[in-house]
């Protein structure tokens, strides 16, 4: 499965929501990722076919997926960022519903409804109201929904916001499990959920791309600026206000501050640590404190 | 803060404010399909009574009298001349052979009536000279019950002297003794009172208008479900958990649920009460004793019609305050609302038992009468004087309705708030609790089960009926339409019954037999005619005696009816052989059923019921695309592989089924309000053979005709559900519903309003279809329909468009 997006764009009267965005996707994970308004859901939107494009195209297969339609959306998995439900139906119903609207027969739709609302956990309440279900549940409802039909290609916005670690942690793990033969766009902010599991990482900014790449590869260029300052409890605003801070924590007596930055003078006590993806978000998302973090 | 989240809702005013225009809309409706509505024209008897009441009210009550009593000669005279005119114009043989001798007659008994209607005195319409001797009779009645009252009081005082006598009433302790002198003294109040004659109906049709008590305790449900909703959004703890949100919120809310039923109350009433005397009229009789008015004869405290007003609506405040506030307890002290919906019930179905089983003589009669469906509607048991022989002595019905429900409020008032501060959101069912729980999930589950079995159109259809409550709006349906259907047996009049005899036996082709009927009717008469002839030149000659003579006059006046059905069947034979002669085909079919299924005498029916279903459809089905931008579902739908077209149709569909059902119950009623007082037989006859179908550019058999007209109906119904769609697709949820409503009912509201114009924009018009067939000339009844189906059509291509193609133009969902 090839996903080809080329030169896509967006424009809400003036303002251009995302700009020129190629990109070429096959099996695996990609986790999105930038700042709200970044144009993470106009992405979502557009391959989905949900939000009528300015121009560009994307090509399945090497296929317009305008011109698919529905063998298009058979295919597609989607999980909006906004949950929408019925409240009055209960899990089960609501998924056999999804699940005849996916294409599926009775026989699949019920064997598919059980054994993802096993997955989920939601076995035990499959027959509640979902108007009574905490917002975790919901979500856990929203993803099964979108992964009833097998989907070749899964699009996850925020698919683990409300969720509670263990939750988070099983539910990233059965996205893995599940993205061997699928094309898996994951928008997040908690770069932690794609940090290990992502194929490559997008990141987007004001409707541009940055860059998209292995994290590996992304980190390693990160990889030379990301430290560990000690300093005085009394220094650390000042520091915050200059650098791009990621972390901050006691160890003993003293404060440690994670910050990235290629400009850290050398009287600091510093340390140098291995990058993560947080680091890396911050160096291209940052307030640019100190005028050479920010990449975009 | 709270009383602006529950009142100052938005949602709240449209609801109110609709009620309350639902509310005026139906009494105005009652009020012109009141009993004078068979003879004539509201407003025309309307503009007499007031007219004839302003000349009444200035004479005493035996001027009065005899003013009216020579009003009623006058006008039925002038009626009866009215129609021996009509008759001598439209079959003059048949006025020599029939009517002549009796106008003859009428004319000798009021000469002076008789001479200023031939100058033309009498100025008036047929309508006006039946509506003047309807209100004349009415005002008559009225005069002689304000002339009888005093009689009336007086027997009631000389009841109790006599009754003191009999030996069974001798005990002074037993109850019927007790109860004859309570009687007597408490009627004694009313000795002296000044009854005056004046116009009644703006207070008797509030007071007998029993919708607007189930207004107000509707519209205390709906706050009451305001108060509980933090309980389904799981905000009950968190309330709990705050200084004021106990027993203050409890207090808090007693006082917003006065308010509610206060205001409420005073709108509601106030309203009816304005409008009632917008239309009657009536205003200076305000200060009249209300016991002016017959139904109030019994009410044995004297007061004036104004006071009674503000009693009655301070003893309706009252009761609905009591009922509010019994439910707000059940629903405070059961968190679980499930649970207190069935203790509700439970309650309601003891209380119905006890309403409606018990004798009001039973020592448990008080059990009958401080029971919810009294306090509903508590007017009966103010104005109607009823003793009542309680454990705590005699007393009366509506001091016992006060007293009681002044108790149980404080009492229902005082648990309302023990419970909202001592119950806790979270807690431990006991024992009883947990098992009906327990069962209820398990009666969940099944139901959970059974639809889950539903498909795609069975779950749109569940989201229509239950989960938008459309169910509640079929109910309202059906019984709105039931309430229009008049159950009275019909009393045929002699000759309509003689009429009704010959179409059981002749219907069908017009055979010698039927000739052989009618020759054998007409020598019959004929020789009755002789006879009575006869015996007139033979009085007058003195050859018999006033005995015999009499004797064949009553003979004569005995075949009055044979007269007028010959009449009838006369002409309906003169016009079938009129059809033959014209190249028609026609058969002899009885018409009355068919005339009120179809005729003009149908054509208000079928209007109202086709706007009421047009409305019904347009609140069931203007949210069944609008509903899924509101759950935010849209684009999971739009992006699964069947969430465009095959949605799209699995809706249509639904639609339509909701527009079959609505149609169902529509034209089952609809026949059902005929049949039930009519027989319809002799479908295969033409339509011809129906003489106000005369005109008809087609002679089909009626029975082909019934069908195609009512399959019409359903098609526009159907037309109309796309448009419905088409707004439903383009618009958000709750101005989906504003805009259909806009577009759909409002047009044919006008137009009922009198604003002609709105009958080319009104759907229910041609819905109703049988007025603008029959007012139509040749086919140009089809034009206003094609238009329909045409609009139809389009807007379900558009919609389709619209679903499938359009994809949103920006990133905002709703």
């Amino acid at each position: 499965m090839i996903l080809e997006i080329n030169n896509l764009t967006k424009k809400y009267g003036n303002n251009t929501a995302l700009d020129n965005f190629s990109v070429t996707l096959t099996n695996g994970i990609y986790g999105l990722l930038g700042p709200n308004g970044a144009g993470k859901s106009t992405v979502m939107n557009l391959i989905t076919d949900n939000v009528k494009r300015t121009s560009g195209e994307i090509l399945c297969n090497g296929k317009e997926i305008l011109s698919l339609g529905k063998d298009f959306r058979r295919k597609l998995g989607y999980m909006p960022q906004q949950q929408g439900y019925y409240e009055e139906l209960s899990a089960r119903a609501f998924l056999l519903y999804m699940a005849s609207l996916k294409g599926l027969t009775r026989r699949e739709a019920k064997y598919k409804t059980d054994e993802l609302l096993e997955i989920v956990n939601l076995t035990d309440v499959a027959h509640k109201k979902l108007g009574s279900f905490s917002g975790g549940m919901k979500q856990r409802v929203l993803i099964a929904q979108s992964l009833l039909n097998n989907p070749e290609i899964l699009i996850l916005d925020e698919p683990t916001a409300g969720l509670d670690p263990k939750e988070r942690i099983r539910i990233r793990n059965f996205i893995s499990e599940i993205a061997e033969n699928k094309i898996v766009i994951l928008a997040t902010h908690v770069v932690s959920d794609i940090e290990f599991i992502a194929k490559e990482v997008i990141l987007l900014k004001e409707g541009s791309l940055i860059t998209c790449d292995t994290t590996e590869n992304l980190l390693s260029q990160i990889d030379n600026i990301v430290y560990e300052v000690t300093v005085l409890s009394g220094e650390v605003e000042q520091l915050e206000q200059k650098y791009n801070v990621s972390n901050i924590f006691r160890r003993g007596d003293e404060v440690i501050a994670r910050v990235v930055s290629d400009s850290l003078p050398d009287e600091l006590r510093k340390t140098k640590v291995r990058a993560n993806l947080e680091d890396l978000y911050l160096f291209y998302f940052g307030e640019n404190k100190d005028g050479k973090s920010e990449k975009a | 803060m709270e009383i602006k989240r529950v009142l100052f809702n938005k949602k709240i005013i449209v609801f109110f404010l609709l009620l309350i225009i639902v509310n005026i809309g139906f009494y105005i409706n009652t009020s012109y399909r009141g009993e004078q509505s068979d003879i004539t024209d509201f407003s025309i008897v309307n503009t007499k009574r007031i007219e004839v009441l302003n000349v009444v009210r200035k004479m005493d009550i035996n001027d009065a009298l005899s003013y009216i009593n020579s009003r009623v000669k006058k006008f039925s005279t002038v009626s009866s001349l009215m129609f021996y005119d009509e008759e001598k114009t439209n079959d003059y043989q048949n006025y020599v052979k029939i009517w002549k001798k009796q106008e003859t007659q009428l004319r000798k008994k009021h000469p002076n009536i008789s001479a200023a209607y031939d100058n033309q005195k009498y100025n008036f319409t047929q309508d006006e000279i039946i509506a003047y001797e309807y209100v004349c009779n009415e005002i008559s009645d009225n005069l002689n019950y304000i002339n009888d009252y005093e009689g009336y009081l007086k027997k009631i005082d000389e009841q109790a002297v006599n009754l003191n006598t009999v030996s069974i009433f001798a005990d002074n302790s037993s109850f019927s003794s007790i109860n004859i002198f309570k009687t007597a003294e408490d009627y004694k109040k009313l000795k002296g009172i000044k009854l005056t004659i004046g116009n009644d109906e703006p207070l008797t049709g509030v007071v007998n208008y029993t919708f607007a008590h189930y207004v107000v305790l509707l519209f205390s449900i709906v706050i009451i479900l305001k108060f509980i909703e933090e309980r389904k959004r799981g905000l009950q703890n968190l309330v709990f958990s705050t200084p004021k949100g106990r027993a203050v919120l409890a207090a808090k809310r007693c006082i917003i649920l006065t308010i509610t039923v206060v205001a409420t109350s005073v709108i509601v009433y106030g309203s009816l009460f304005i409008s009632s005397f917008l239309i009657y009229g009536g205003t200076e009789d305000l200060f009249r004793n209300v016991q002016s008015i017959e139904m109030f004869k019994n009410f044995t405290f004297p007061m004036s019609e104004i006071k009674f007003i503000v009693i009655f609506v301070l003893i309706n405040i009252l009761t609905q305050l009591v009922i509010s506030f019994l439910l707000l307890f059940i629903f405070s002290f059961i968190q679980n609302n499930i649970l207190g919906i069935g203790l509700l019930g439970i309650i309601s179905g003891i209380e119905f038992f006890l309403y409606t089983l018990l004798p009001i003589q039973d020592k448990f009669a008080l059990l009958e009468c401080v029971n919810i469906f009294y306090l509903i509607n508590p007017t009966d048991a103010v104005i109607k004087y009823t003793n009542l022989n309680t454990f705590f002595g005699i007393i009366g019905l509506s001091k016992l309705i006060i007293y009681a429900s002044v108790l149980f409020l404080l009492i229902f008032i005082f648990l309302t708030v023990l419970a909202c501060s001592r119950k806790y959101p979270q807690k431990t069912s006991n024992k009883v609790a947990y098992f009906i729980l327990s069962a209820l999930d398990k009666i969940k589950n099944f139901y959970w089960k059974v639809i889950e079995r539903l498909g795609v159109a069975g779950i749109e259809l569940y989201k229509i009926l239950i989960v938008q409550k459309g169910i509640i709006v079929l109910a309202v349906f059906v019984l709105v339409l039931m309430s229009s259907v008049n159950t009275n047996k019909i009393v045929y009049s002699g000759a309509d019954s003689i009429v009704n005899g010959f179409y059981e036996k002749y219907s069908g082709n017009v055979t010698s037999k039927t000739l052989k009927y009618v020759e054998q009717m007409e020598a019959e008469i004929n020789a009755v005619d002789e006879e009575t002839n006869k015996a007139i030149k033979d009085f007058q000659s003195g050859k018999i005696t006033s005995n015999e003579y009499d004797r064949v006059m009553m003979k004569s006046y005995a075949y009055d009816n044979e007269r007028k059905a010959l009449e009838t069947i006369n002409q309906r034979l003169q016009y079938i052989d009129s059809q033959e002669k014209s190249g028609n085909d026609a058969l002899l079919v009885n018409p009355e059923g068919y005339a009120k299924l179809l005729g003009s005498d149908a054509f208000n029916r079928q209007f109202n019921f086709a706007l009421v279903g047009i409305f019904c459809l347009t609140i069931l089905l203007s949210n069944i695309f609008a509903f899924e931008r509101k759950m935010a579902v849209t684009d999971s739908l739009k992006s699964s592989y069947r969430g465009r077209s095959y949605l799209f149709f699995k809706k249509i569909y639904v639609a339509d089924i909701i527009a079959l059902i609505i149609w169902a119950i529509a034209s089952v009623i609809d026949i059902y309000s005929v049949t039930y007082q009519y027989s319809l037989r002799e479908f295969g006859a033409p339509v011809k053979s129906l003489m106000f179908m005369q005109d008809m550019p087609f002679n089909i058999s009626i029975g082909l005709f019934l069908t195609i007209l009512y399959l019409l109906r359903l098609i526009l119904l159907l037309a109309v559900t796309k448009i419905i769609c088409l707004i439903s697709v383009n618009t958000r949820y709750e101005v989906s519903i504003a805009v259909s409503f806009m577009i759909i009912v409002l047009p044919s509201i006008l137009y009922l309003a009198g604003i002609d114009i709105f009958v080319y924009f009104s759907f229910a018009y041609p819905v109703a279809m049988m007025s603008l067939i029959l007012n139509s000339n040749g086919f140009s009844f089809l034009i206003p329909i094609l238009i329909i189906l045409s609009l139809g059509l389009i807007s379900g291509f558009i919609a389709k468009y619209q679903w499938c193609s359009v994809r949103r133009k920006n990133d905002f969902r709703n």
